[in-house]
């Protein structure tokens, strides 16, 4: 049984730190991945647990072994690149069985378990090919077998998907999320995309400036984000993010935005909030619907129509714009004046910090 | 049918002149050494009665045979043992030097600079030295030397075109540095290894003034080392001697004719990459 531990993991380049502190458990059987926009260390987190990146302070342990000054190879971990990597000068088979053969596993039990992967993955007719006469989608297939064949303890991914076309990759996902039901292994797999974070993970990581924002499952993050960061980056469209002011009411004090050009009072604001101080208000796209007596009033600036929705960039009287996205296929047109209402629940604050205050 | 343009018929008018000029001292060659013996042929003639065995007589005369396996000895001693550590050099230079020590590097780019004439005088003493004047030690180990810098320049170039997930890939799979070396490095250099071969071959094979200045006897030179000797022996007898320099030609040109496309790849090579 092997899971992953992380214990205040740092990374520097010179004096550039790029991981500052990382801790995280993941659990045998686990899929896990790394998301954030680049740059932010997720790759670097990822090859650091390879044993591709040295580690500059902390622990990495897969099971219970210390691995920091482990050689990948023995590390029990296989990767699949964004770029494949695959031996341009060896055959599919060669390709797949290369890992088995240094490892000296006699040739019989190296030619079953390749077959045994090239069915798995559906590319028992590629054997022979050499990787210059496959496809994109093939070679992933041919890097995942890679993988599969040396039965790690943990499986890598480094953005697998990010070099196939839109139509591949959803077929690709699904296959990873099938291989992950199949072979029960731990997988950790890093993407900018964050669609593809929300329909393989069992946990997500979201990470930025080298450190982790929030660690939870898919819904958790998209339900209650731990700050505008998280808020921001999960969910598609992105979260509208509105500025408040906390002002004194009758009954305590209440949210002030500018929305429909007068002042718009909110909900009694949470009773730690002192008047005077300003907030972050979001709300997501999918919160927003068209309701005549709502409090959003806005000129309708752009309109995507996607068929099972539509998406409206909506300019405040303020000046400020903001996405809806509503449900079905409704008629509007730009420069339209349209009115939209959501429900008390649907809004999520943020202090100045940018942390999420919970009412 | 479609009718040449004048640019290109001027082009290939260019390309059939120059033809000439380079075949033109062939053929004067060639002509001379199918004069009888004795004469003093006068430029491109061809003689009355070709003596062909002209070229039997210098066979025998210039110990042809013992040449051949001189020249092919030197080339073996060198060219395997130099494209071995410009390979491993190369690799080394490319993927397993931190910043620290990029200057190692600049050691050798610096030999290139390094006019061969310029260090004739001083290798003759340390061949001397170390008692190797005279052997063909004498000629295959300075070439050894003298062709590192290029030749580890050339490796490293290709190496540096190896993508990096290659070596990760291997690393991951389970391969030593050694193993990763030989069993993926190598194979994807080959085209570079073949063009680096035929190179030091042809040099080494041409090689004239290293063994003229440090081996006496034209035995133990290569044939075109040798070719010296025997212009000075021969060199009255313009038809054997001419003879006797064809001879000594034609073991590269039958090599370029085998491998022409590998040779023009290794010239196309070294022009794009400088």
């Amino acid at each position: 049984m092997s899971g992953l531990t992380l214990r205040s993991v740092r990374k520097n380049y010179g004096d550039v730190p790029v991981i500052k502190g990382v801790d995280l458990d993941i659990a045998h059987g686990e899929f896990v991945v790394f998301v954030g926009p680049s740059g932010c260390g997720k790759s670097t987190l990822l090859r650091m647990i390879a044993g591709l990146e040295d580690i500059t302070g902390g622990e990495v342990s897969i099971g219970d072994r210390v691995v920091n000054d482990v050689e990948p190879r023995d590390r029990g971990v296989a990767m699949v690149f964004q770029s494949y990597a695959l031996y341009p000068h060896m055959s599919v088979y060669d390709n797949v069985g290369f890992g088995l053969k240094l490892a000296g596993t006699p040739k019989a039990i190296r030619d079953a378990k390749i077959r045994d992967a090239a069915k798995v993955l559906q590319m028992e007719h590629l054997l022979d090919r050499r990787p210059a006469q496959l496809s994109g989608g093939q070679r992933q297939r041919v890097a995942i077998g890679r993988a599969i064949v040396r039965e790690p303890d943990v499986f890598l991914f480094d953005e697998p998907l990010s070099n196939l076309d839109a139509a591949l990759r959803g077929d690709m996902r699904m296959e990873l999320a099938r291989l992950h039901n199949d072979l029960g292994a731990t997988m950790i797999y890093v993407t900018h995309d964050q669609i593809e974070a929300m329909t393989l993970a069992d946990k997500i990581v979201v990470l930025d400036g080298g450190v982790v924002q929030q660690v939870g499952s898919p819904l958790e993050l998209y339900n209650n984000p731990a700050n505008l960061f998280v808020a921001g980056f999960i969910g598609s469209p992105k979260m509208n993010i509105l500025q408040a002011a906390v002002v004194a009411g009758a009954d305590g004090p209440v949210l002030q935005t500018e929305m429909a050009g007068a002042g718009l009072f909110w909900r009694p604001a949470p009773a730690d909030l002192p008047a005077g101080g300003k907030v972050s208000v979001g709300l997501r796209p999918h919160a927003l619907s068209r309701d005549p007596n709502g409090t959003i009033t806005g000129e309708v600036r752009l309109v995507e129509r996607l068929g099972n929705e539509t998406l409206v960039r909506l300019a405040l009287p303020s000046g400020q714009e903001i996405t809806a996205a509503l449900a079905g296929q409704e008629q509007i047109e730009p420069k339209q004046h349209i009115t939209l209402g959501f429900g008390q629940d649907d809004l999520l604050l943020f202090g100045e910090d940018g942390q999420r205050l919970t009412a | 049918m479609k009718t040449a343009s004048p640019n290109s018929l001027i082009a290939r008018g260019l390309i059939i002149v120059l033809m000439i000029v380079t075949l033109l001292p062939f053929l004067s060659m060639l002509s001379a050494a199918l004069a009888p013996q004795g004469t003093y042929p006068n430029g491109l003639q061809w003689p009355a009665d070709p003596q062909w065995s002209n070229f039997v007589r210098a066979f025998e005369v210039a110990r042809m045979d013992q040449l051949l396996l001189s020249s092919s000895l030197i080339v073996l001693g060198v060219v395997p043992l130099s494209v071995l550590i410009a390979t491993m050099a190369g690799y080394g230079l490319a993927k397993l030097t931190s910043n620290k020590y990029k200057w190692l590097y600049l050691v050798f780019v610096f030999g290139l600079t390094l006019p061969f004439e310029a260090v004739i005088t001083p290798l003759y003493y340390e061949v001397r030295a170390l008692g190797l004047l005279n052997t063909r030690f004498a000629i295959i180990l300075p070439l050894i030397g003298l062709y590192m810098p290029f030749s580890v320049y050339w490796m490293r170039a290709h190496f540096l075109n190896v993508p990096h997930d290659l070596t990760e890939a291997a690393q991951l799979d389970g391969a030593t540095r050694w193993k990763e070396f030989w069993l993926v490095q190598v194979p994807l250099a080959r085209p570079a290894i073949m063009s680096l071969t035929i190179l030091l071959f042809l040099w080494t094979w041409n090689q004239f003034l290293l063994p003229v200045v440090l081996v006496q006897d034209p035995m133990q030179r290569t044939m075109a080392g040798a070719l010296g000797a025997f212009q000075g022996q021969w060199g009255t007898d313009i038809p054997l001697l001419c003879a006797g320099s064809l001879l000594i030609l034609a073991p590269t040109v039958a090599l370029f004719l085998v491998f022409q496309r590998q040779f023009v790849a290794a010239l196309m090579q070294g022009a794009v990459k400088g």
